[in-house]
């Protein structure tokens, strides 16, 4: 993966300047989850003075389970360890109940968009609209809090001053931890109540606090997995909600039948297991259609792209005008490869509809994961791969 | 502002005088009650003593009162000392929590379990229990009641049931007294039960300790086995210490109960003057209307437009320590299921808030909690509409 001529260290774009946390002592909510990065967070915002309240969000039944010490993010152990924290750092603690809202942006998204044959980004519907969505209200509501912080590895950005400023988010220090990524839904309002008090510190250096704090998640291994599919498998996800896997064509780039599936909606561009293909050069899902249950595939340059099709183009700021133009460094997927190109927003376009054009391609582009363009450090835009042509066409 | 403590239905602050009883016997040595040497049978003794005391309060022989370590503990002796496995259960939708999931055990392994309806009030709605067939075939049955629901303060017509119970031919009656043993005298016999259970962190004495006691004749059968402490009902060392401040804080409270209930009565009113109309700041009450069908200082609401959790949190912010009244650690947004047999709606059953006021309270502290709750349910409205 290189990410030279990227967002890390390439500075900031002209007008913009790094936005300081305030110096005043503040409210804050922290958002911890039970792993370290949320809890160097709390002790970070709690040695600088401010006045800080945490909390766990209980966002699906997972809660429920007990996982005999094998530390998943958002099990009744993950709620005790934050507690733990917030004890050790003299807080407040609550738990938030934020089921509701996760099943409407996240779960339910999830699973409709293996349904229409499309990869979703849960993250970001998760950071968009429960963390610095509902949650920010709740903790105005509830402890007249202003600013939510978590442990996302993220800084922001400002240009201009007072009401008329605007936010931009800003890649982290450490480029190997960076979230941006999923954090790229979040308006300038949002941005510009988040803190993010380890967004200028590499993991190492968080390790190294929550060590020297004393705090008892300082040495919990990272979770990767997807919180609501502890055991990886998101198709079982599917089924409890009904899917019912119907076996389908495999065809090749030509159209040619080469083999059958065991249900589209279990595919995801640029999968290469569980084709059941005989062996030979390797083959990738290049295109999953949940309309015909057909899933196409090709060889690995097959799936390269220079130009994808995107939606719901968005900027802090809003949607772009049509007819914007904005060039930056575009990534498709967390900590995948950048290319350097642009953002073209017909005259005519609607629902955020525009062009990516890359002077170098990606691989794997699958509609419904998000897309970022970066300028200089920053997050200039970001949307989502859009399906070739509408699904009602 | 100190913080205000409300939750005294929860378990309140040990009181002085039986902390300062607790802290003279750890420094004189109490120990292990069994053995053949001084140290034991100076133990013993003050175990003995505790247990007389108990059973003379609670109207049984002190041979049938058998400590547990918390009252689920307790309910799940009594009632596994009596319930077969296929035998049927009458119990309601407000008891505790422990109470519930013995109930909903049994009914996993099969057993059958019928409800005693609620009316609004959440009182025991006995003539619909009688409609309903609640009382038929009683044959060989167990019943499983709080005296008082600590989520919605309502004291229970325990002699109309009991009256009714017998004459269907019910079998043995568990009953928890746990909210119900600080408001006044509380006598196995005169209420006409075979176990009755008594905490101790309810009545302003040490969390980890509580009591069965039993009609004479009727026997536990022990979940713990061990080397026949507790005549072989419950294994494992006696917590001598925990047993002195429960069998002391049941007779100061009992002592101290006919001033108690007015005087609580009076910072609770004064809470309902500073508060107004409660429907006014969308908050439904729960339980009895009435203060003499209630526990004395108990207040619980129903917001259907806020969770409990999400209202105790910001009460919390406030400095005020309030409860939901069914409380679950891991904050699920599941329905109080006394709420729902009440009648109330899905929504309001997520809302329960329970306030309880007790003897340390001031008039102050009344009015205190009732700003704090107006403005906290002032400020979540708000934002609920601005949504």
């Amino acid at each position: 993966m290189s990410i030279a001529g990227g967002p890390h260290g390439a500075g900031l774009p002209e007008g913009w300047r790094p936005a300081a946390d305030p110096d005043q002592p503040e409210r804050v909510l922290v958002a911890l989850s039970g792993g370290v990065d949320s809890s160097v967070a709390a002790a970070l915002l709690v040695a600088a003075g401010h006045e800080v309240i945490g909390v766990w969000m209980r966002l699906h039944s997972a809660a429920d389970r007990v996982d005999g010490g094998r530390k998943s993010c958002c099990t009744l152990d993950a709620a005790d360890d934050a507690r733990r924290v917030a004890d050790r750092l003299g807080i407040p603690f609550h738990i938030q109940n934020l089921e509701r809202e996760f099943a409407e942006s996240v779960l339910d998204p999830f699973v409709s968009a293996y349904l229409d044959g499309e990869t979703p980004s849960p993250c970001v519907g998760c950071n968009t609209a429960v963390k610095f969505g509902a949650l920010v209200g709740k903790a105005a509501a509830l402890f007249e809090c202003d600013a939510v912080a978590t442990g996302h590895y993220a800084r922001r950005a400002v240009r201009g001053e007072g009401e008329s400023a605007e936010w931009r988010l800003r890649a982290a220090v450490d480029a190997e931890k960076d979230q941006t990524y999923f954090l790229h839904g979040l308006g300038a309002a949002a941005i510009a109540r988040a803190r993010f008090p380890i967004g200028g510190l590499t993991k190492p250096e968080v390790r190294e606090i929550a060590r020297a704090a004393g705090l008892p998640t300082a040495d919990k291994p990272e979770s990767q997995e997807i919180c609501f599919v502890p055991d990886g498998d998101y198709r079982s996800l599917l089924r409890d909600r009904g899917w019912v896997p119907q076996p389908g064509e495999i065809v090749d780039e030509r159209g040619e039948p080469v083999g059958e599936h065991g249900g589209a909606a279990g595919f995801t561009v640029g999968q290469r297991r569980g084709l059941g293909l005989a062996a030979g050069t390797p083959r990738y899902v290049s295109a999953v259609d949940p309309r015909t249950n057909r899933i196409t595939i090709g060889r690995r340059e097959d799936l390269e792209r220079t130009s994808i099709a995107l939606e719901g183009v968005a900027t802090p700021a809003g949607p772009l005008a049509p007819g914007t133009r904005l060039r930056g460094h575009a990534r498709i997927r967390h900590r995948g490869a950048l290319a350097e190109g642009w953002i073209d927003v017909p005259p005519s376009s609607a629902g955020g509809r525009a062009a990516l054009e890359l002077a170098t391609p990606l691989w794997a582009a699958s509609p419904g994961q998000t897309v970022v363009l970066y300028e200089g450090e920053t997050l200039a835009a970001g949307g989502r791969i859009a399906r070739p042509e509408p699904l009602d066409a | 502002m100190g913080r205000l403590f409300l939750d005294g239905a929860a378990g309140s602050p040990v009181r002085p005088e039986v902390a300062a009883r607790m802290a003279e016997l750890l420094r004189e040595g109490v120990g292990n009650p069994n053995g053949g040497h001084a140290e034991a049978r100076r133990s013993r003794a003050i175990l003995d003593a505790a247990r007389d005391s108990i059973a003379e309060r609670l109207g049984t022989i002190a041979p049938q009162v058998v400590f547990t370590g918390t009252a689920s503990e307790a309910l799940a002796l009594a009632l596994g000392s009596e319930l077969a496995a296929d035998g049927l259960l009458v119990t309601t939708a407000a008891e505790h929590r422990g109470a519930r999931a013995l109930a909903a055990r049994h009914a996993a392994a099969g057993g059958v379990v019928r409800l005693v309806p609620l009316d609004r009030e959440g009182r025991w709605d006995l003539a619909a229990a009688d409609r309903s067939g609640t009382f038929a075939n009683l044959s060989g049955a167990t019943a499983l009641l709080a005296l008082a629901s600590g989520e919605l303060g309502t004291v229970q017509p325990l002699a109309d049931f009991v009256r009714a119970w017998r004459t269907a031919g019910g079998g043995a009656i568990v009953l928890d007294g746990v909210q119900e043993a600080i408001e006044g005298p509380l006598d196995l016999a005169a209420l006409g039960v075979e176990h009755l259970i008594v905490g101790s962190a309810k009545l302003a004495g040490p969390v980890g300790i509580s009591v069965v006691t039993s009609a004479p004749g009727r026997q536990l059968r022990p979940i713990v086995v061990g080397g026949g402490q507790e005549r072989g009902r419950r294994g494992g060392t006696e917590a001598v210490l925990l047993a002195d401040a429960l069998a002391l804080a049941l007779r100061l409270a009992q002592e101290e109960a006919p001033r108690r209930c007015p005087a609580v009565r009076a910072i609770a009113d004064r809470f309902d003057a500073t508060l107004g109309d409660p429907l006014a700041l969308g908050l439904q009450p729960t339980g009895p209307r009435e203060a003499r069908d209630r526990l004395c200082g108990h207040r619980s609401f129903a917001a259907g437009w806020a969770l409990g959790d999400d209202l105790v949190a910001a009460l919390d912010h406030e400095g005020l320590a309030a409860s939901t009244g069914s409380a679950c650690l891991s904050g699920s947004r599941e329905p109080s299921e006394a709420l729902l047999a009440c009648g109330f709606d899905e929504a309001s059953a997520r809302g329960g808030l329970r306030l309880s006021f007790d003897a340390h309270h001031v008039a102050a502290d009344a009015e205190r909690a009732a700003q704090a709750l107006r403005r906290v349910g002032e400020r979540l409205r708000g934002a609920v509409a601005a949504r």
